[in-house]
Order: C-alpha cells, then sequence, then structure tokens
C-alpha cells in the first residue's frame, strides 16, 4: 500500500546490535541458566529483551525494556508450579486432567490479555510507556467466536447428512458403498474460508488495544486484505507445484534412461531423492516467507499511532534468502549462529520500517502506571501462544 | 579528580519531547545537567538517587533520575567511569551483578571456553546420554508394561501392505518349533510370536514389533536356502526384543525432540519445522547402533544353537542383492513407515559391514 507522505517527516528504524557483541551474551545466558538450573533463564531473557530494545532506535532515541528479572522469576515459579499440578493430575487420574487442560483452555483469551498488557507495559519510548487495554470482552468474544460458529456448523451438518442418508434408505435401500465424510470435508472447507476473516478480528483487536501513552493506535484495513493475501499465496502454491512436478517427471526420465545405459542406478537415484526433498523444503520455506512477508508489510501498513502510518517494506526474495540461509547456517553450526541470525532479521526489520510523524510527534502523553505481574506473560509463552504482530 | 561528562538525551516525563543533554557528575557526589556546552549548569540530584540500567553490550543505557526524568545514552564506558568513581568515593554501593554479566559476556576467553564446554556436553549428551537414559528406562520397565507400547503396530500393517501368509502349516509348523528353540530364558522377556505374513510390497523381509511379534514375510521364507538362515535372523529380530530396542527408540526421539526444542526454542528467525532435520540424522544413527546391537546378541548364540555366521551373511547378501534390483521408492517409503519396525532396509554401506562383521566371525562349529 502506497501511504501518502504528504505533510510527514520519515523517521525510520534502524537496528544497533552486532553478532559478535550478541553472541556473548547469548553464550553467557545459556551456561548461567543452566548451572543455575534454570533460576538465571528469568534474567537472560531480560538482558537478551534489553540489548534488543536498547539497539532499535526510531529517530535516533532508542526503545527500553522496562521488565525486571525478580518480575519474570515470580511469573515462570507460579506457571512451572501450575504445570507442575497439572501433570501431578494427570498421572494419578486422565480424567481429571481433561478438567483441568479444559480450564486452561478456558482461560486462554485471559492469558492472550495479560500477556500483551504486560509486555506493551514494560515497552517504552522516549520515556513513555506503552499500553494494552485490558479488554477480555472483546478477547472471549474473538476467540471463543470460531469454537462456538464451528460446534454450531458441526451440529448441523450432523443433523443434515442423517436426514440425507435416512431418506436415501427409505428411498433406494442401495447397497453399502463408501462415502467419503462429506459434513467433516465441509467444516474442514469453511475453516481454511473463515480463517483471514477470523485473523483479521484478531489483529484489529491486538492493535486497536494498543496505546502509546495515551494515544491510540488505528488499524485502518478490512478481512478483504488478509484474503488478499492468503490467496495470492494459494496461487503461487498452485503454480510452482505444477512447475515442479513437471521437472521431477522429466528428471525421472533422465535416471530411467541412466539405468538403461549404466545399469547402475542406485547412486543417481539417492541423489535425486536428496534434490526432491530439499526443494520440498525449499518451496515450503518460500511460501512461509511469502505469508509471512506479506501480512507483516499489510498488517504494519495499516497500523497508524494517533494518525501517524507505519511503513513496512519487507521484500519477500530477500526474508526467503534469509530464511533459507537461516536454516543452513543453524543448521551446519549445530545452533552456534542463531545469535547471528537473530541479530540479522531484526536489522533487516528496521531497516525496512519507517514512522512517518507530524509536528505533534512530541505531544505524546504517558499514562499513570500501575504494576502487573508477569504472569500472564509467562503463562502465554508456555503455552507458546504466539501474539503475532 | 575530576567530573564525569556523560551526553545523551533527556525526558522529561511529561510528554514525549526530548533535549540533548549532557549529564556532569561530581566529586562531591552531586548531579547536574546542561543542555549546552556554554550554559550553567543545573542541580538535579545526588548521585545515589540515580538508577543506572545494566550493560547490555553497547546498547543504550538508560538512567533513571527524580520526579520521572530519564536520561538515555549510548556512550556506556562515560557511564562505567561515572559508576567507578562514584563507588570508589563510597557515593553510591557497589552492584556486583551489574558488572559481573557484563565482564563474562565480553571476555573472549570465557565465550569460548563456555562454547568448547557447550559443545562437548551437548555432544556428549546426544551421543551417550539419550541411548544411556533411553536403555535404563525401557530394561527397568516390567514386561507387561513394554509390551503394550506399540500394541497396535500389526493391525495397522495388516491393513495396509501385508497379508495373509499363503505358506502351508506344516511348513509354518517347523519354523515355529525352530524360532520356540531360539528364544532366551529369562523372566523379564516380553513374550515372543512369530508371526508369517504375506508381502509383496515389503518384499523379502523380517522386523520385530516392540510388542514381542516377530514378522516373517513369506517372501523372506523363499529367499531362504536352508532353515538355519532363517534361525540366524530369528536370533537377530529376538535381539531387538530382548534389547527393547522399539521401546528405547520411542524414549530416543522424545529426548532428542526435547533436547532440539530447547536448544531451537528462541529461534524465530526461521520456521522451526525445518530446523527437526537434524533430529532425523541423529535418529538414523541411533538405529544403526541397535542393529549392531542386535547383531551381536545373534552373533553371540549362535554357538550354542549348532549355526554358523556364513548363514546370516549369505542370506543378507541376497537380501542387500535383491534391494538393489528394486526402485528407490519402495526404500524410501519404508524408512519413513517401518522406523518402528527395526526394519533391514537401511543405508547401504553399514548393511555391507555387518554382513563383513559375520564373515570375520570364525566357526565354532566343528
Amino acid at each position: 500500500m502506497q501511504v501518502d507522505t504528504q505533510g510527514y517527516n520519515e523517521k525510520p528504524f534502524k537496528f544497533t546490535g552486532n553478532a559478535v557483541e550478541f553472541f556473548g551474551i547469548w553464550v553467557v545466558n545459556i551456561a548461567l541458566t543452566i548451572v543455575s538450573l534454570g533460576i538465571y533463564s528469568a534474567w537472560a531473557k531480560v538482558r537478551t529483551k534489553q540489548y534488543f530494545y536498547g539497539n532499535t532506535l526510531l529517530d535516533h532515541s532508542a526503545f527500553q525494556y522496562l521488565a525486571t528479572p525478580v518480575q519474570i522469576l515470580k511469573g515462570r515459579i507460579i506457571t512451572v508450579l501450575f504445570f507442575g499440578f497439572y501433570y501431578a493430575l494427570s498421572a494419578m487420574n486422565p480424567i481429571w486432567s481433561t478438567y483441568v487442560s479444559a480450564f486452561f483452555a478456558v482461560l486462554i483469551p485471559a492469558v492472550i490479555v495479560l500477556s500483551m498488557s504486560f509486555r506493551m507495559r514494560n515497552t517504552a519510548y522516549r520515556n513513555i510507556s506503552f499500553q494494552f487495554q485490558r479488554n477480555f470482552t472483546q478477547a472471549y468474544l474473538i476467540f471463543s467466536g470460531p469454537v462456538i460458529l464451528f460446534a454450531a456448523l458441526f451440529y448441523l451438518s450432523s443433523q443434515l447428512s442423517t436426514e440425507i442418508e435416512v431418506s436415501s434408505t427409505l428411498a433406494l435401500s442401495v447397497e453399502d458403498e463408501f462415502k467419503p465424510p462429506l459434513e467433516l470435508i465441509g467444516l474442514i472447507v469453511a475453516a481454511f474460508l473463515l480463517y483471514p476473516f477470523w485473523e483479521f478480528f484478531r489483529t484489529h483487536f491486538i492493535i486497536t488495544n494498543m496505546r502509546f501513552g495515551t494515544s491510540e493506535f488505528q488499524f485502518d484495513t478490512h478481512a478483504g486484505s488478509f484474503y488478499k493475501v492468503y490467496g495470492i499465496a494459494l496461487l503461487l502454491l498452485i503454480l510452482v507445484v505444477t512447475v515442479y512436478t513437471a521437472i521431477l517427471t522429466s528428471l525421472e526420465l533422465i535416471s530411467y534412461i541412466d539405468i538403461q545405459y549404466l545399469s547402475e542406478g542406485a547412486p543417481l537415484d539417492d541423489n535425486l531423492i536428496v534434490v526432491g526433498i530439499l526443494s520440498i523444503f525449499a518451496l515450503y520455506l518460500w511460501l512461509y516467507a511469502y505469508i509471512q512477508t506479506a501480512k507483516t508489510n499489510m498488517i504494519l501498513n495499516h497500523v497508524k499511532v494517533a494518525g501517524m502510518p507505519l511503513e513496512s517494506g519487507l521484500s519477500v526474495s530477500y526474508m526467503f534468502y534469509l530464511y533459507i540461509s537461516n536454516v543452513i547456517a543453524i543448521t551446519s553450526s549445530a545452533g552456534l549462529l542463531i545469535p547471528w541470525t537473530l541479530i540479522r532479521v531484526a536489522r533487516y526489520r528496521a531497516q525496512t520500517l519507517v514512522f512517518l510523524t507530524d509536528k505533534s510527534v512530541g505531544s505524546f502523553i504517558p499514562q499513570q502506571q500501575k504494576e502487573l505481574s508477569a504472569i500472564g506473560e509467562e503463562f502465554g509463552d508456555l503455552f507458546n501462544i504466539n501474539i503475532g504482530i | 579528580m575530576t567530573n564525569v561528562n556523560v551526553q545523551g538525551w533527556l525526558y522529561n516525563g511529561l510528554n514525549a519531547q526530548r533535549n540533548i543533554a549532557i549529564l556532569e557528575y561530581q566529586p562531591d557526589g552531586s548531579i547536574s545537567y546542561r543542555l549546552n556546552q556554554e550554559d550553567e549548569l543545573t542541580h538535579i540530584c545526588e548521585v545515589s538517587e540515580l538508577q543506572i540500567s545494566a550493560r547490555i553490550g553497547n546498547s543504550a543505557r538508560f538512567i533513571s533520575l527524580p520526579n520521572q526524568v530519564k536520561f538515555e545514552t549510548e556512550h556506556n564506558d562515560s557511564v562505567d567511569q561515572l559508576i567507578k568513581i562514584a563507588t570508589e568515593k563510597g557515593h553510591i554501593k557497589k552492584g556486583l551483578y551489574h558488572k559481573l554479566a557484563y565482564r563474562l559476556e565480553s571476555n573472549i576467553y570465557f565465550v569460548v571456553l563456555t562454547i568448547a564446554i557447550l559443545i562437548s556436553s551437548t555432544w556428549g549428551f546426544v551421543q551417550y546420554g539419550i541411548p544411556f537414559l533411553s536403555k535404563e528406562v525401557a530394561m527397568i520397565l516390567p514386561a507387561e508394561i513394554a509390551a503394550e507400547i506399540g500394541q497396535g503396530s500389526l493391525e495397522i500393517m495388516d491393513e495396509t501392505v501385508t497379508q495373509e501368509s499363503e505358506l502351508t502349516l506344516s511348513r509354518k509348523e517347523v519354523l515355529r518349533l525352530h524360532f520356540n528353540s531360539l528364544i532366551p530364558e529369562d523372566e523379564n522377556n516380553i513374550p515372543l510370536t512369530l508371526v508369517f505374513r504375506k508381502s509383496e510390497f515389503i518384499g523379502p523381509n523380517a522386523f520385530a514389533l516392540p510388542s514381542g511379534n516377530i514378522i516373517f514375510t513369506d517372501e523372506m521364507i523363499y529367499l531362504s536356502e536352508n532353515d538355519d538362515e532363517l534361525k540366524t535372523i530369528m536370533l537377530h529380530e529376538i535381539g531387538h526384543v530382548v534389547h527393547r530396542h522399539g521401546l528405547r527408540q520411542l524414549f530416543q526421539q522424545s529426548g532428542l525432540a526435547i533436547l532440539i526444542l530447547l536448544i531451537s526454542g528462541d529461534v524465530s528467525t526461521t520456521s522451526a519445522m525445518i530446523l527437526a532435520l537434524p533430529g532425523v540424522l541423529l535418529e538414523a544413527q541411533y538405529s544403526q547402533a541397535m542393529e549392531t546391537e542386535a547383531d551381536t546378541f545373534a552373533l553371540n548364540r549362535l554357538a550354542q544353537h549348532q549355526l554358523e555366521a556364513k548363514h546370516f551373511a549369505a542370506i543378507m547378501s541376497r537380501m542387500e542383492g535383491i534391494q538393489n534390483d528394486q526402485n528407490q521408492a519402495l526404500e524410501v517409503g519404508d524408512n519413513q513407515e517401518n522406523a518402528d519396525f527395526s526394519s533391514y532396509f537401511s543405508s547401504h554401506p553399514a548393511t555391507q559391514e555387518r554382513i563383513q562383521r559375520f564373515l570375520d566371525t570364525p566357526s565354532a562349529l566343528k
């Protein structure tokens, strides 16, 4: 999307961290975490966050991560106790553990809200904290919506299919034949069709509840933008798979000829398998890069802070290159290059992001702060809830 | 003693306005600021009232002043000097953590040493720790529980790739008698059953399921030139069950999965799914070790059952020959689907080594 830049000043983001420096931090974090049996992990998390925030500059001012290690540690201890309790229960009686799982599932929307709230409160820029409105009602509506919808659809479709079955047995009483579970396929298709719609609502909820000081965030787009990203991804997938299949067929033809002439096909076959597997991995990564990049750009380009827009210009092919070289770097270094990959991705993301400000940029006002515990965020981390913006 | 000057941004805490400012520490312990070099100093507070964030590399440093005022600077060395002098003068207390973490992180020797220790201990854990722990746990479990694992495998095979055996009853009976004579006596053994199945898809092969079912395909029986050959294969498969390889594989896979998750847990820089790749390679290595263990089991019992090592080598070579003729599609499918069945379909050079091992074993028979 093109943002009208008239009357705005372009304020670029910049990331100043470097891989060598962060490597030391990362290694010491791992080592001290192991030596302290996990306790240092809270300090490790804070130091990592502070490093990345403190090296992210917008118009020469850095971001600041405010949470303290003790806050994080408390959240982690309580979360670990919860899960310990859960495992103890499930070891004693699997039925109880289902109840506890159901209880956890019910908590998820609240956990997301608390987690976002903690994260935003502990992010500051120019001495002003971000905020997240703790709008639990909205959270529960958005996260229970699909569950209720699909329960209803499932109920309807099962009703419908029994009716059809009854009528067909009455009318024809035909012999048994294999019927694909049509209602199930229908539900899956419905889920795919409705997912972008739901993702729009979820993103809208997250962004519009964010605040910088007292200033609101706007998200000025509609579900169509999400459909566009996934629609293009689907078309590209179909195109690439067609081309890929054609190439594979011709390669198999080549290997067949080789066997005919050399009567030793085995080594070549192995190479073909490797090439086949690698190209499927590459295809998967490329699709992943496309969806991630297109979605991030689309979302960020529709975010406005007090009316002032962001502009994100990530390139799909560069992100694909980053992803694939990161995989090679991480796997061939047994994980040692993880810090380097974190730094280069942060650098690229920052250098493609611009904030367009007007004269009112200095007029943001801080909001009164209250202490908030880290339980929500640590719970969210353990559940691996990805809030994803 | 001189004054310490630090340049940076000053934020008033009332709005997002900022000013370039110079913060100055004076030997009497007071902190003042000025906006320009020429300006007069304005006293703010005592150095003991400052909250200075820990140094993390060269990332921006934040100093909290009274009344929500904040100072941000990239001049980390000046801040460190300020802390050092103020500590020496007794104006502020010694903060151990502030310095310690940064000193370790920026010490090249410490970082290199730590890396060396981390790599060797991870390697040791993957190479010895995981297999050892899996073995210990698998062998401690009572036979009944161990046999529970993978109960449904045979049913799944019957539904997908195998059909009923076409061997005659008497032939089956003879083979069962052979088999029963080979079963070792040990109270914590999983009960062993010999099962016959026809499978064109799998071809000549034999597998041990964790539940104690040992499957021979009809094609395998036809491939053999005498029953001694089949008995050596039976011993190998019994070795898989006695050593509880199915269960151990399960534990090893879970152990690896957890380890990979721990290492790659914070990796957001690529698709995490792709990072499962090294796990697959390590698992292949583990299953090679198990084949060797089952071979050893068979080798150790050959003499006791009046068998010769060359029989195993002979039938394996024949299988190998057949496999090389088959297309690679089967092999790939097999490695993925039958990973649990301790299949004979393993990568080529290893099979040659295994055959050689049996050929090198001198005959114990006179």
